[in-house]
């Protein structure tokens, strides 16, 4: 079939009313505030009339002007109300194709298509609304190009390994430790540790709590205690919790903080699957909104085992992607997406080592900066504390001399950095892993690297240092190449000749 | 460097020969200059020069005049006025007189048939690889003054994210023309 003979496809007739509802109910506040003010009718005239009847007419008529036609080779859209337009997205430039699927749309069987390019600044297309089945082909029309496509990729792999292989699974256990030890919860021990204090201090300063509310429920919580077998125990628990000093008020706080992360991360990454199929790998999670998205794999520019502080603790790790395609400002809510939320470290290794059949699994020999690094970042810091001791000298006498540990914990603190700041250079790869509470580990494939910067200030000149600056397409998820800063002189000019010959012997592939 | 012996050992034979005169010969300046590498136009110091003193002389004369309203209609204090002043006339000097020709100095490029490597910079040195595998565009441009002097500013981009995008000024615009087309030949026969 040529493709001309393909025929064209219109969005699903639900485009009629289901984005027109969604947008309605946005506009339920400001309908809200209107009634208050005014009356409501005067209110749903106005909301009727400025608002749900352009949007209606915007998509009924997105409905009735769009269509696209999917062919071997690309994808193409025809779109536009005044102006017609004609978008033709060869498939081989596609860098992610991702299906949305509130929870409404779930039911209705319904999604929207979001793909991606490395040319456009935001989504180059967004589908919306397809039938899932609809959204589904076009998934795997796109899958399978990138599939044919490497098929020297998939050779490598086990040649009768089975269709479809599950790289990684979570269960409700996972899922509940990964949101137990996301960072929110790392966040939450500051807030504890805040309230504790600003707690000690006010009792410190007033000598009294204000204790209005309290009595109040001290009485209720007698008649509980009579009322009650063990209720004096229940009273202690509530009296620890909520009212007994600062303590219990922050412990409340942290494990409701807690079971809210919790919640949270088992909202959004609920059923989480990846799986491999070929040289493509497809996620699919989310409770309420589920998404499916497929990464082909010599798509990915750079990839990144991060430890949270409190996951490091636990032996967990998460795993972030990049493709070309990927900006720098995405929203709030997608903001630097995780292609593995949270997996032991092993299996983190392991997923890398499979997403990048190139890499060694090592051991691996690492390098480290240069060691005038301690001293220089450790001088900028006593500085600072040198002044904060001057003025508080000034101010408060004697209490200035509370600065003299600063410079100890400094050092140290730069000593950490120093020993677990370092690079490996492999055959195909750069490794970059920084991070001493929190460890990051980047791999990046030597063939997406774009260029080279090496940089000298004056500091670094005195001192025969140098940053090496990496540049690859796409960082959005990863933070992109690395900045190898306080390199020894030679080893800098050393190691940018060894990458760049590295480079030119590859092919960069979008 | 790391990892397995043998490919390191293959890799290094290779990357030796390679190019030999890509070495730089002593190393503790990121700025040394082998002979391959081309200067830009002595000319541009002119332009630089220029452009600097169009900019903050006006910056210079605002800051002056201002300085003086205040010192004559308000009790502002003086030295605090003379300090910004001083401040701005030695930027201003400083990069009229004394910038423009240790910037032109700083710079000069390498071509190869597999890179180009830019050095410049007078404070904060660099020196930037591009493997023209990469290039992904290349634009000329001509300002006013660099076409009163027969001067280009090529700019050739990457699809990187920090350092996306490199300018060579001050090159000769017929040189300039075709150094553009060198690079996206390079690029074309580098990326089929």
């Amino acid at each position: 079939m040529s493709d001309a003979d393909v025929p064209k496809r219109r969005l699903h007739w639900s485009t009629l009313w289901l984005p027109f509802l969604e947008s309605m109910g946005a506009s339920l506040v400001p309908f809200i505030v209107m009634s208050v003010v005014m009356s409501p009718e005067k209110a749903l005239s106005i909301v009727g009339l400025f608002i749900a009847i352009p949007s209606g007419g915007f998509f009924a008529l997105r409905y009735l002007t769009t269509q696209f036609r999917l062919t071997q080779e690309e994808l193409v859209i025809h779109s536009g109300i005044l102006f017609r337009k004609e978008r033709r997205i060869p498939l081989e430039r596609i860098q992610d194709l991702n299906i949305h699927q509130t929870l409404v749309r779930r039911w209705l069987g319904l999604a929207s298509v979001k793909l991606t390019t490395a040319g456009a600044e935001t989504e180059e297309a967004i589908l919306d609304v397809l039938g899932l089945t609809d959204a589904e082909e076009l998934r795997h029309e796109v899958t399978a190009f990138h599939s044919s496509n490497s098929a020297q990729d998939s050779e490598r792999l086990e040649g009768g390994a089975p269709q479809q292989e599950i790289l990684c699974q979570l269960g409700w256990r996972e899922l509940a430790i990964g949101g137990l030890t996301s960072n929110l919860v790392a966040g939450l021990g500051a807030v504890l540790g805040a309230f504790l204090y600003l707690n000690y201090f006010q009792a410190w300063d007033t000598g009294k709590y204000d204790g209005y509310i309290e009595k109040a429920i001290e009485r209720q919580t007698n008649k509980i205690e009579s009322f009650l077998p063990m209720g004096s125990v229940v009273v202690q628990i509530i009296d620890f919790f909520f009212f007994s000093g600062s303590l219990g008020k922050a412990l409340l706080f942290a494990i409701v903080g807690a079971c809210g992360s919790i919640v949270s991360f088992v909202l959004r990454y609920h059923g989480f699957q990846l799986t491999r199929s070929q040289a493509v790998t497809s996620r699919i999670y989310g409770l309420l909104t589920v998404r499916r998205t497929s990464l082909p794999q010599n798509r990915i520019q750079a990839i990144k085992i991060d430890e949270g502080f409190l996951r490091r603790w636990f032996g967990l790790a998460a795993i972030r992607a990049d493709t070309a395609g990927d900006r720098k400002e995405i929203d709030e809510n997608n903001k630097r997406d995780l292609l593995v939320p949270v997996s032991s470290r092993e299996q983190a290794n392991e997923i890398v080592l499979k997403l990048q059949p190139n890499l060694n699994p090592g051991p691996r020999e690492w390098n480290q900066v240069s060691e005038r690094a301690i001293m220089r970042r450790s001088r900028i810091g006593c500085l600072i504390v040198l002044l904060g001791m001057l003025l508080t000298g000034l101010w408060a006498g004697w209490l200035a001399l509370a600065w003299l540990p600063a410079p100890f914990i400094i050092y140290y603190w730069n000593l950490q950095w120093y020993r677990n700041t370092k690079y490996c250079l492999t055959n195909h790869y750069v490794l970059w892993r920084t991070g001493w509470l929190n460890r990051s580990t980047l791999f990046l494939p030597i063939k997406n690297i774009q260029n080279m910067t090496l940089t000298q200030s004056p500091i670094d000149r005195r001192m025969h240092l140098a940053s090496l600056i990496i540049d690859t397409a796409g960082q959005s998820n990863t933070g992109g190449g690395p900045v190898i800063r306080h390199l020894p002189i030679d080893e800098a000019q050393e190691l940018k000749k060894t990458i760049t010959h590295k480079v030119v012997r590859t092919r960069f592939a979008w | 460097m790391c990892n397995d012996e043998a490919t390191t050992n293959e890799l290094k034979t290779e990357s030796d020969s390679l190019s030999e005169e890509d070495l730089p010969s002593q190393s503790d300046e990121v700025v040394n200059q082998p002979p391959s590498t081309i200067p830009i136009n002595p000319k541009i110091v002119l332009v630089w020069t220029i452009e600097n003193a169009i900019a903050l002389g006006i910056l210079l004369i605002a800051v002056s005049a201002g300085g003086i309203a205040l010192g004559a209609y308000t009790n502002a204090p003086k030295p605090v006025l003379l300090l910004v002043w001083l401040t701005v006339l030695s930027v201003f000097l400083s990069r009229v007189f004394w910038l423009p020709k240790r910037a032109y100095e700083h710079w000069s490029y390498k071509i190869n048939d597999q890179t180009l490597e830019l050095r410049y910079g007078v404070v904060w040195q660099k020196s930037v690889a591009i493997p023209l595998s990469r290039l992904q565009h290349v634009d000329l441009h001509r300002g006013p003054l660099e076409r009163h002097y027969v001067l280009s500013t090529l700019e050739v981009h990457t699809a990187g994210t920090r350092n996306a995008s490199h300018r060579i000024p001050g090159l000769d615009s017929d040189r300039a023309i075709e150094l553009r087309d060198e690079l996206v030949i390079a690029a074309k026969i580098e990326q089929a």
